[in-house]
């Protein structure tokens, strides 16, 4: 042990702060910081948390629990802490539920308390307190019963209100937030004596090292406990393996990094608070990191937590647990009380007792739960002057906003009472196992330890130090490189045995993990959730006695703590309740993460429009030029219409662009369908199996429209399909299907057919295509192409495929094809050019009339032309709906070809393709209307189909659609009903064929 | 994404802005520069002919085509492997006549040749803190002694799909990725670049 008894207690520290000792610890005194906490100022130093510098000042009371609003103070010395969460910062940064034993102080540090109204001292809704008994495990569900109607409206607003924790920000997060890869040899979770040495060995055999520590400071138990390492004090020590460590060059230390999740093949999530212990991240720096780690092989040495202890009124501020009192002293220089009470079911209290007798308090009473008497507690409480009772219980505790007094049980002599300002309880510890739990493994229970330790591992993880049950320093240093030593060898890296410090003479900690408790009152559990040892009585009673049921009957654990200090505490009271032993009662579930994470760091950057890619055409900077609305196609940013000053609305321009093309002439990018390349010897025979319609008899120079099946039988796709020569196709797909459909040849050729010699590119990027459609489109075609090309409906017909050069000898692809109806062409041309041949095609046309058109007058002339599109290749449709039929070939097989033949899919009533037009052509059609007939009930036994698609047709004058509607065909003539409940709609329309216009396609040749 | 200096913008992948962006102080932690005249092409070997391509292409332009991930450069054209019987053809300067006719010599009956020249968009990416501003989009080890020299790998950055090689020994990554998500790289790489400060040379737009 340290002896530094000269430093004065209590004397006058350079921050004014009361609590704070004149010398030690690890705060750096020769800089003072201010903060404020509910409005008030205070002093503190670099290396203070917001509750060690609270605590320096004497602040104790800092927030209101959750169901209650009892008074709390602060419970531990790091990120278990169920009990000091304060929000943080204040306007767009504040941040609820922020654990002030983790806040790292920084100069200006706003914080607040929670859940109190009007103030923190008093608060108005600690009433629910005095109505305890109402408000018991369950209370919601058996009082806010009746009536039903009232939960909504009345019981959750209500509720809302009066429970829960801090308030989120309610505005953007002006920070950023990123999101890392990094990979290593070895993963070592944690910094104390065991992580430190597994980094080292690790690091000094030359593996790629990775050590994770939550703290700013690397060192862990190290830097709380006043032990001596290599006969140095343990910080030191630390400091030092710290130094080496950075000195090596693939080892890297995340400090303020929290693992919280081990997931499968050797990968771990981990936060980075890279800015959270500053007013605001510096430029160009995010407040948060979130790595993904790939480790061949990890080290978990994350320690141990304390166990709290059950009694009577055990969450009045000052009750403390005994590792975060020594803590307090030890590293940050604060003495969280001045006269204390120690009660143990741990030896490990006499290190406490030690801390506190040498920091100068007074340690009234050291109470000893266990029967039998331990020496190690005995003679430190006789070195600290202090009585002991051996084999007694905390009853209850005195005081309200702070601990005055507590009631000691003492056997025999019955009760005493201890006058003190806090309490410090040791109920053992808890290795933290939660990393190795993740993947499902359940933990063992081991009697020897008193304590769940990790049972089977992930493949990769192994544990190391307290984390895995060992009870001292000199094991955990051992263990520690043992363990980093074999997982660089694992990873091929031998190295030599690391030595390891000598420590000074040492207590094993041994513990009782339950003690019953006396009295009436309530004995908190879960500090958190309100959840106390009644509660737990209550969800046995009521059969909630398995430990998952339990655990959600009660909310046991269910914080934002995730139970650190209390799922097992909870669990050890339910074995007792239930007289089974503790391995028989078993854990819970643990599942990631092992701290809370926030969704900015999970999200990164891909905020707003990064939150998926974005494609821009090769005319967009053209399209913007002309004032383009553009619209999201997938991934795709597409001109959806060209106002024109002065039109009122997207009718009004669309209706001219449509007219434009149907009279003139008009040019639209379509560079978004997917284009893809098939070559090879068997090109021919494999689309034959990918299409339901023929393309090896397509000759060279050919496009043919090309439909395609899904093995069930259903449409994928459609597109067109051109034979560029004999063993070369270029073949499209929808814009939505592009991916789907290249995955869908991809695994035809690879896995079906491998046999087959084709060869697949996606060439979408690589072409630019502009669609020159309209009666006048050969005239501006030849402003475009060069001269030496024969641009004749001879040498150029319908459905011609040529290849040609425009623009002055820029090669292209000319494809004479048409989706509007009208006389047109296709333009390829290399996607760098693309931006090039829409101007000069805009200036070819411009004494012709031309119009850029976009996808909604796209829309409209596709279904003027009855054409269908993704509304009506929805996955739920046959050719035969379609009205395709005719394309499936009867000649050859094909994907899709023998499922299409079950007889539910060749039922002459199911819903087929039709056209439909309002009785009263005044009349608006709407998309997504169901049909119904004429006089039928409108309800949803009356349905007969519903309208897929529909478009105000400026050729016709009047709106008209597409629809699916039982019988198909046959009902041509007839009247229906497009019935829209949502939108009130209730048009009477008329059955037709879906070609509205050229029926016989006259406008496509000549 | 705030604080990332200068906004790229939509802009199509070849006309992003030479500037500096993110952390104006010092010099820039990662150089971005686009790679002008260069051809590319997907080379796919047919059923059974990678062995005869690898004969043929050894013959045409002295290098041998890697069977892994690799880059290997014969001077007027490089391949990057980009998975079995595939490889990604660098030609520069970019061949007048075409990829297609430039490779069709070597190729012809043994693979099939797709240009890709103006489907993709190469850049060069150096700089102290390369890796480390790749690491945050890219998941794959990007250590040296994991992607060293004539390393290669088809891969994602950000959500988008990448081909990535290391041509030189000086630690120079170069990335091909579809010409019209490019905007999206750019905005991806300014945003994990930010904090070492990143400086884009763009010759076709100074």
């Amino acid at each position: 042990m340290i002896d530094d008894a000269g430093s004065p207690p209590l004397a006058a520290a350079s921050d004014g702060a009361l609590f704070r000792r004149g010398s030690g610890g690890l705060v750096d005194r020769s800089r003072t910081i201010a903060f404020s906490f509910d409005g008030t100022r205070y002093l503190g130093h670099p290396g203070d948390t917001l509750a060690s510098a609270l605590l320096a000042n004497g602040v104790r009371l800092v927030g209101r629990s959750f169901k209650y609003h009892r008074p709390r103070g602060v419970l531990t010395a790091g990120p278990e802490e169920p009990n000091a969460l304060v929000e943080l910062r204040a306007g767009a940064r504040r941040e609820p539920n922020t654990r002030a034993t983790t806040a790292e102080l920084y100069d200006g540090l706003e914080a607040a308390s929670q859940n109190r109204w009007p103030s923190l001292r008093f608060d108005l809704l600690s009433l629910n307190g005095a109505l305890g008994s109402m408000l018991a495990a369950g209370f919601y569900y058996k009082t806010f019963m009746w009536p039903a109607s009232f939960w909504e409206k009345v019981y959750e607003p209500l509720i809302r209100r009066a429970a829960g924790l801090g308030r989120a920000a309610g505005e953007a997060d002006p920070d950023t937030y990123e999101k890392s890869h990094l990979h290593c040899d070895v993963l070592v979770i944690g910094s104390g004596p065991a992580g430190l040495m597994a980094a080292l060995a690790a690091g000094r055999a030359g593996a790629r090292v990775v050590l994770a520590e939550q703290d700013f400071r690397l060192g862990g138990r190290l830097l709380a406990d006043a032990r001596l390492v290599a006969g140095e004090p343990a910080s030191p020590w630390a400091a030092s393996v710290e130094a080496e460590l950075r000195s090596l060059p693939d080892v890297r230390l995340l400090p303020r990094t929290t693992v919280v999740g081990t997931y499968d093949h050797g990968t771990y999530a981990a936060v980075e608070k890279v800015a959270d212990h500053l007013p605001v991240p510096p430029p160009f720096e995010p407040r948060q990191r979130l790595w993904r780690i790939v480790a061949r092989r990890a080290v978990l040495a994350a320690g141990s937590i304390e166990r709290p202890l059950a009694f009577v009124d055990n969450d009045r501020p000052g009750v403390m647990l005994a590792g975060a009192v020594r803590t307090y002293i030890n590293r940050f220089a604060v003495l969280p009380g001045s006269r204390a009470v120690v009660y143990a079911t741990s030896d490990d209290a006499a290190e406490t007792v030690a801390a506190l007798a040498r920091a100068g308090a007074e340690v009234a009473a050291v109470i000893d739960a266990r029967g039998e008497a331990s020496p190690v507690l005995a003679s430190a409480a006789a070195r600290a002057g202090s009585r002991l009772v051996t084999g007694g219980a905390v009853e209850r505790v005195q005081g309200r906003r702070a601990v005055q007094a507590v009631d000691v049980r003492t056997g025999a002599m019955g009760s005493v009472r201890f006058d003190c300002d806090v309490v410090a309880v040791a109920g053992g510890w808890n290795p933290t196992i939660h990393l190795a739990s993740h993947q499902g493994h359940r933990p063992l229970w081991s009697e020897a330890l008193a304590a769940f330790i990790p049972g089977k591992l992930p493949p990769g993880l192994a544990v190391a130090g307290a984390a895995a049950g060992e009870p001292s320093l000199g094991g955990a240093l051992m263990a520690g490189a043992t363990a980093g030593l074999a997982a660089a060898g694992d990873c091929g890296f031998a190295g030599h045995a690391v030595d390891i410090p000598a420590t000074d003479a040492e207590t094993v900690r041994q513990s009782v993990p339950r003690v019953a408790v006396a009295g009436r009152g309530k004995a908190f559990i879960d500090l958190q959730h309100d959840v106390t040892t009644a509660d737990i009585v209550l969800a046995h009673r009521e059969g909630f006695a398995a430990a998952e049921h339990m655990k959600r009957y009660t909310t046991l654990g269910m914080a934002t703590d995730q139970g650190k200090t209390s799922a097992l505490s909870g669990l050890f009271v339910l074995s007792e309740i239930k007289g089974e032993t503790i391995a028989e009662t078993g854990t819970t579930t643990y599942r990631p993460p092992f701290d809370p994470v926030s969704f900015g760091v999970l999200g990164g950057h891909h905020r707003g429009k990064a939150f998926r890619p974005t494609r821009l055409t090769p005319t967009h900077a053209w399209a913007l030029e002309q004032g383009a609305v553009l619209v999201e196609a997938g991934a795709w940013l597409r001109a959806q219409w060209y106002p024109n000053g002065g039109e009122a609305d997207w009718l009004e321009s669309v209706t001219r662009e449509v007219r434009a093309v149907r009279t003139r002439v008009g040019v639209c990018d379509v560079s978004t369908l997917g284009k893809i390349d098939v070559q090879g010897p068997d090109a021919a025979a494999f689309l034959d199996l990918v299409y339901a319609n023929t393309m090896s008899t397509l000759p060279v120079g050919r496009v043919r429209y090309g439909l395609m099946l899904r093995e069930d039988g259903f449409v994928l796709d459609d597109g067109t399909v051109a034979r560029l020569d004999d063993q070369r196709f270029v073949v499209t797909t929808t814009t939505a299907n592009a991916a789907k459909v290249l995955q869908h040849l991809e695994h035809a050729l690879e896995w079906l057919w491998p046999g087959l010699d084709a060869q697949l590119a996606s060439v979408t990027d690589q072409w630019a295509q502009i669609a020159l459609t309209g009666p006048r489109a050969r005239l501006v075609l030849r402003g475009v192409v060069d001269p030496q090309h024969d641009l004749s409906d001879a040498a150029v017909p319908h459905l011609a495929a040529r290849a040609v050069t425009v623009i002055g000898g820029v090669a292209a692809r000319l494809f004479r094809i048409s989706y509007s109806g009208e006389l047109g062409y296709e333009i390829a041309v290399p996607a760098g050019h693309g931006d090039a041949l829409m101007r000069r095609l805009m200036d070819a046309g411009s004494t012709l009339g031309i119009t850029p058109y976009g996808t909604e007058a796209l829309a409209v002339m596709r279904i003027e032309k009855g054409h269908v599109a993704g509304n009506e290749i929805n996955g739920q449709t046959t050719a035969r709906d379609l009205g395709l039929a005719r394309l499936v070939s009867r000649n050859k097989d094909c994907i899709g070809r023998v499922m299409a033949g079950r007889p539910a899919l060749v039922d002459p009533e199911r819903p087929a393709l039709v056209g439909l037009k309002p009785v009263d052509r005044n009349q608006r059609l709407r998309p997504g209307a169901h049909m119904i007939g004429e006089h039928a009930e409108a309800i949803a036994a009356s349905d007969e189909g519903y309208v897929t698609s529909v478009a105000y047709s400026p050729t016709l004058g009047h709106w008209l659609g597409l629809g699916l509607l039982a019988g198909g065909k046959a009902r041509h003539g007839q009247r229906v009903r497009a019935f829209d409940p949502v939108r009130h709609g209730d048009v009477a329309v008329e059955v037709c064929d879906p070609v509205f216009y050229d029926p016989a396609g006259e406008r496509l040749h000549g | 994404m705030a604080e990332t200096g200068p906004i790229i913008n939509d802009a199509p992948g070849h006309e992003v802005a030479s500037a500096r962006y993110g952390r104006p102080e010092g010099p820039p932690g990662v150089v971005a520069t686009v790679v002008q005249n260069r051809g590319l092409a997907v080379v796919t070997a047919g059923r059974g002919k990678a062995a005869a391509l690898t004969r043929a292409i050894a013959g045409s332009f002295g290098v041998e085509l890697p069977a892994t991930p690799r880059y290997v450069d014969g001077g007027s054209v490089a391949f990057v492997g980009l998975g079995p019987g595939r490889w990604l053809a660098v030609a520069r300067p970019a061949p007048c006549a075409g990829m297609e006719a430039f490779l069709a010599p070597a190729t012809k009956g043994l693979a099939a040749v797709v240009d890709q020249s103006h489907g993709l968009v190469v850049l060069r990416l150096a700089g102290p803190h390369v890796r480390d501003a790749l690491a945050k989009f890219v998941p794959i080890d990007l250590h040296p002694r994991v992607l060293g020299p004539g390393s290669a790998a088809s891969t994602l950055a950000g959500q988008l799909t990448v081909h990535v090689w290391l041509s030189d020994d000086a630690g120079t990554f170069e990335l091909a990725m579809a010409r019209s998500s490019a905007g999206t790289f750019w905005q991806t790489l300014a945003a994990a670049a930010a904090s070492f400060g990143l400086l884009v040379e763009n010759p076709a737009s100074p």
